[in-house]
């Protein structure tokens, strides 16, 4: 469905990916038209997409900027974040690169959003934090729901079959951590699912992937 | 009334669209309209530079023009010429009304436009390609923008006006529409027309534009495989 | 030429929008009709042409000067007419000195072509020894006073300096004599700016209205009521009719304004 696709007529409720001129309805993005029965909701899910940061989302994010009182955080979007210290640290700390440096990697929560898109972070707990070692991986923002699956089943399969730690980033930022053959598999898997999120039966083409691999490396 | 290249007075020259041709840029796509071979590639939403353009109610649209040395017969001076820097600020207008710049505050949308070979129509080609690579970065759009020039030559009224027809030439209006409500966002003219004259150039040019517009569907779903 | 750092255009937008809807304007004008013009020819005497304009509060000026130089490779038996305008920061807050940006560049190709295409000027008649020697016009525009609708004063003021320039005759060597002849001009172009504000095409936008435009569209037309030239500026859009609506509006006040030219120039010779 491609932007100015007529979706719908008359009373729905509008998702993401939509906008209303009247009594119309119409797509405002390239994706897949999803329409959800009980609330009455029509959205087009989009194929395409810089990240746009949404409170309680987890993101991998890089340290640009260490200032006097805070650490300024590349998500992947229009958008740098903001690390307050009390968001991080339980103690306070006069030299905040100490604890995180410019060019640091870190896996944290969105904690609040305003309407301008400025974002605060927080890493004060686990799995948020400073990522040591491990190998980043990229996938659309997009495609991010499909990585994880139904409920983590995906995102589960392939940590299984991988025998591997990963931290998923809704910004399209992924860290895994592993051995070397199993961390070359993720970012195979990762670059199929990218491809191919909109094409049906990907969750047995990766099953079978994984299976494949796993028997090779085993 | 037949035509140089024995086109229809109301047809266009071949075109080809392919979407998503670069790998770095945000959202890119290639146009080939007749001898025109223009690509155009999207950055953003991204920080806006420099800062004080920033907009707190939505995001800033700048786009770039540019023909390339061996793009035309005789060698071009590389970097921006008065033409082309009008032409980006006209290519901003036609896209501007179809971008929802109110998705990204605080952002700046980045579209640049290279003519790799110029044949006549090139702003209507750049604005065709960048829509599709807005599209491609997933910028939300109210429509697509969909651009096609209609003119005179030969005393007749013509559309999609080739080389030659163009530097012979009597009227050459280069048009674009969002092509749901016929909303004309590109409009442009030079050369002597009656009224009557204009008004059927005009009408001409929104046929155009709505076959591009097709073709623009088309190679969209195609990235996809459908 | 629209400032986005305006903290009142906001404000205005809604009490512009609003008059609008009740068929006013904040002058009072009529939904067509331009502001006082009032033009000077010949303004300037070191220039071969020139003209002073205010449009309403607008205030600029063209100057008209010539060179004789090469014609360009294609066009070897013709003369060249080029334009620039400068915005100085004198004329308005938002204009910073250095080279032109995109509103100067659009403004003098603008005017430029309101000109050029008309055919108002013989550019064969500006041919001094073929493939060697033409006469260049410079078509030059200085803002003064930016009180919006740049394009239209300068319109006014550029035909105006270009029909007052005189040129010296040159014999078949190439050298300038004492003779001086009027450039060959047989048309007189205008040019007129409307925007789309609240759904209305409002001719000739003073700056409060400029500022909070939804679209600009400009139509050049001649003596004969012909379209030479046409250009939408910003962003926003428009509908077929209304753009037939703006060539219709821009022949009529094209007829009135090519008087008060004609009038302007006769008054000036006869002192």
């Amino acid at each position: 469905m491609t932007p100015g696709t007529l979706v719908a007529q008359g009373e729905y409720a509008l998702g993401s990916g939509v906008i209303r001129e009247g009594n119309e309805i119409y797509s405002t993005v390239l994706g897949l038209f999803y329409y959800q029965d009980n609330k009455k909701l029509v959205r087009v899910v989009p194929l395409e997409g810089k990240y746009l940061p949404k409170a309680g989302d987890s993101v991998v994010g890089k340290i640009v900027k260490v200032l006097p009182g805070k650490w300024l955080v590349n998500i992947n979007s229009a958008y740098l974040a903001s690390l307050d210290p009390r968001n991080a640290l339980y103690d306070r700390v006069d030299d905040l690169s100490r604890v995180y440096n410019v060019g640091d990697l870190i896996f944290a929560k969105i904690d609040y959003v305003n309407e301008i898109y400025d974002a605060s972070l927080f890493t004060k707990v686990m799995p948020y934090g400073k990522l040591r070692g491990g190998k980043i991986y990229e996938i659309h923002p997009t495609r991010v729901p499909r990585l994880i699956g139904k409920k983590g089943s995906m995102i589960y399969m392939i940590k299984q079959g991988t025998k591997s730690k990963i931290l998923v980033g809704q910004n399209g930022l992924i860290w895994a951590t592993g051995k070397d053959k199993m961390t070359d598999v993720i970012g195979k898997v990762i670059t199929i699912i990218d491809n191919e999120a909109h094409i049906s039966g990907l969750t047995d083409r990766i099953k079978e992937f994984l299976e494949k691999e796993g028997e090779q490396n085993s | 009334m037949k035509r140089g290249d024995g086109r229809k007075k109301d047809e266009l020259r071949n075109v080809r669209m392919e979407v998503g041709v670069l790998k770095r840029a945000d959202g890119s796509a290639y146009v080939e309209w007749g001898n025109n071979k223009v690509f155009a590639s999207v950055y953003g939403p991204r920080e806006v530079i420099p800062r004080f353009l920033a907009r707190n109610d939505r995001a800033i649209l700048r786009c770039k023009y540019n023909m390339t040395p061996f793009s035309v017969e005789d060698r071009k001076r590389p970097g921006p010429d008065r033409r082309s820097v009008e032409i980006g600020k006209v290519t901003a207008g036609a896209l501007e009304p179809a971008v929802i710049l109110e998705t990204y505050p605080n952002s700046m949308i980045n579209v640049n436009i290279e003519v790799m070979q110029a044949d006549a129509g090139t702003r209507c080609a750049g604005i065709t390609a960048a829509t599709l690579a807005l599209v491609d970065a997933g910028i939300p759009m109210r429509d697509l923008v969909s651009a096609c020039a209609a003119g005179k030559a030969n005393d007749g009224i013509i559309l999609d006006l080739s080389k030659e027809e163009d530097n012979k030439g009597q009227a050459d209006i280069p048009m674009a529409i969002m092509p749901r409500s016929e909303e004309v966002t590109l409009l442009q003219m030079d050369g002597i027309l009656t009224e009557d004259e204009l008004e059927e150039a005009l009408k001409l040019a929104v046929g155009g534009c709505k076959s591009i517009y097709e073709l623009q569907k088309n190679a969209l779903m195609a990235k996809y495989g459908e | 030429m629209v400032s986005e750092m305006d903290p009142i255009a906001s404000i205005k937008k809604e009490y512009i929008n609003e008059l609008v809807a009740q068929e006013k304007r904040e002058d009072d004008r009529a939904f067509d009709e331009h502001r006082n013009i009032k033009i000077i020819p010949n303004y300037i005497k070191k220039a071969e042409g020139s003209a002073y304009v205010e449009l309403g509060d607008t205030k600029v000026i063209v100057g008209v000067k010539y060179d004789a130089g090469k014609p360009f490779a294609d066009i070897p038996n013709q003369g060249v007419m080029t334009t620039s305008a400068e915005f100085a920061p004198m004329a308005s807050p938002e204009f910073e000195s250095g080279p032109p940006g995109e509103n100067a560049i659009e403004l003098a190709r603008v005017v430029d072509r309101g000109i050029r295409e008309s055919e108002a000027i013989d550019t064969k008649k500006l041919c001094i020894i073929p493939g060697e020697k033409v006469y260049i016009v410079f078509v030059d525009i200085q803002i003064l006073d930016n009180c919006g609708n740049l394009i239209d004063a300068c319109g006014i003021a550029a035909i105006t300096a270009l029909l007052t320039a005189r040129m010296p005759v040159y014999d078949k060597d190439g050298n300038p004599t004492e003779e001086m002849v009027p450039l060959p001009l047989n048309k007189i172009p205008i040019t007129c700016t409307m925007v789309k504000v609240n759904n209305k095409l409002l001719l000739d936008p003073a700056l409060d209205e400029e500022k909070v435009l939804d679209s600009r569209i400009t139509v050049s037309t001649d003596d004969d009521g012909n379209i030479v030239a046409m250009q939408k500026g910003t962003g926003g859009s428009f509908k077929l009719e209304e753009i037939m609506e703006a060539v219709k509006i821009s022949k009529e006040q094209g007829k009135k304004i090519r008087e008060i030219i004609k009038n302007s120039i006769k008054e000036e010779e006869s002192g």
